[in-house]
């Protein structure tokens, strides 16, 4: 990445990154700033070393609020790649498991990944106009089942929202992981076998909109595979967008909220890095009732979960997840709604060691079962 | 843990079998060789994985890549 004169100029008086970074908060010694002192200071010195390269969690609260638009995430992540190739790697979080998954799917693999989908709902295993792209659910399931969390219910509940809207997606046991945490991980060279090979089963199936339940699948293939491969044959969209585009026409009834009041966690990847804020909020808001109460940090201010691409998960990610809940529960909310499977396995992990009582849902999940007549699907 | 990368290998559809687990003592050393007869002849019975192959064409391009 490059910066031009006017980005360097401004950037060495600012700092207001450093003072936006909720990692700073927590590490004092962690300064995006200096980071990008240091790279111009010594393009390939000790920074290649530094285990300050691994802890950015992308969340981009710096480049949000950067006045002269520097991405410090996307700076930070091509430095990854460097620092890789001398050696320079990220712990691992849960043994590695779920980067083994990625890198094997780089192979000629025949998954059988789509079992959840045939008690779920109707689907075409092979070609339609439109493809549902589970992501790694399948694998969260199994993977953080010992947190008694379904990370498979948003897949069910998506599928289920879709048939009522006489839509039956393609769902492939060819897809593979979008490389969203390879990528970030500095690991482009099994980025580019996942997404070449997804981009493969998506032009086989000859579907024209491709769906996403998953912020970090969507933003990968919104900005980085086109950045990668060119323009894509197919439109990408995520649920939220989709569904608010179809639901006010719909004639959908929906039951009364029971819960309470909720809050909502806006995701790094649909919040900031995608701008699509209000879409989730108006499909909470579609169930009467709903008493939807904002945190104190909301939107572009939003607190990240605390941890990304399964890797460096420290003391840091526990106390900015403690902060979240905490913020959460200041609220007066007794329901946390997300739109992200990681930020729910995130927040639900923090949540198991305390004596907090925050019911951590997925918004698909929370918008099918208020459904009118879910209950027969 | 097991059950868990069981069930995570048939998702990906690689042959279960090929992971074993079997706890065995340091006095049993007849226990540990049968028990390896067997699961090496049980390998060799499921034959080549199949990652093996694009394993070894990609491993030139691994190594390009950390050049």
């Amino acid at each position: 990445m490059k910066l031009t004169q006017r980005q360097i100029d401004y950037c060495m008086e600012c700092g207001v990154c450093t003072g936006s970074c909720p990692i700073s908060r927590v590490l004092p010694s962690f300064s995006p700033r200096q980071m990008i002192k240091r790279a111009m200071m010594e393009p390939e010195g000790d920074l290649l070393q530094s285990r300050e390269l691994w802890a950015c969690l992308s969340c981009a609260r710096c480049s949000e609020r950067c006045p002269v638009e520097i991405n410090f995430p996307e700076f930070n992540r091509t430095y990854r790649e460097k620092a890789r190739r001398v050696g320079n790697l990220p712990l691992e979080s849960h043994h590695g498991i779920l980067q083994a998954v990625a890198n094997l799917q780089t192979h000629d693999i025949q998954q059988q990944r789509t079992d959840w989908a045939k008690e779920a709902g109707a689907f075409h295993e092979e070609t339609g106009e439109y493809f549902f792209f589970v992501g790694c659910l399948p694998f969260f399931e199994v993977t953080f089942r010992y947190l008694e969390l379904s990370p498979l219910d948003a897949a069910r509940s998506n599928l289920k929202l879709l048939n009522r809207l006489g839509i039956e997606p393609v769902i492939s046991n060819q897809e593979r992981c979008c490389g969203h945490d390879a990528l970030w991980s500095g690991n482009e060279a099994t980025f580019m076998e996942l997404a070449g090979k997804n981009i493969e089963t998506i032009k086989a199936s000859g579907a024209k909109t491709v769906l996403f339940g998953c912020p970090e699948g969507y933003y990968t293939f919104k900005q980085y595979y086109p950045k990668y491969f060119g323009e894509l044959p197919f439109e990408v969209l995520h649920m939220t967008e989709f569904l608010m585009a179809r639901l006010p026409d719909s004639g959908w009834q929906f039951q009364p909220s029971q819960n309470g009041r909720l809050t909502f966690q806006d995701p790094c990847r649909l919040g900031r890095w995608s701008g699509i804020y209000e879409p989730p909020r108006e499909l909470l808001q579609m169930i009467p009732n709903s008493d939807l109460q904002e945190m104190e940090r909301n939107r572009e201010n939003a607190l990240c979960c605390g941890t990304s691409a399964w890797m460096e998960c420290s003391s840091c990610s526990k106390a900015m997840q403690m902060e979240r809940l905490e913020e959460a529960l200041q609220t007066g909310a007794d329901t946390l709604v997300t739109a992200c499977p990681k930020c729910q396995i995130h927040l639900t992990c923090a949540q198991s060691n305390t004596e907090l009582n925050l019911k951590i849902t997925d918004l698909y999940t929370y918008v099918a079962s208020h459904l009118e007549g879910a209950e027969a699907d | 843990m097991v059950e868990e990368t069981w069930e995570i290998l048939r998702l990906l559809g690689i042959d279960e079998r090929r992971l074993y687990l079997k706890w065995i003592s340091a006095s049993e050393g007849i226990i540990f060789a049968e028990e390896m007869r067997s699961f090496t002849a049980r390998i060799k019975e499921l034959g080549p994985s199949p990652l093996k192959t694009v394993a070894a064409e990609a491993a030139p391009s691994e190594q390009k890549a950390s050049a």
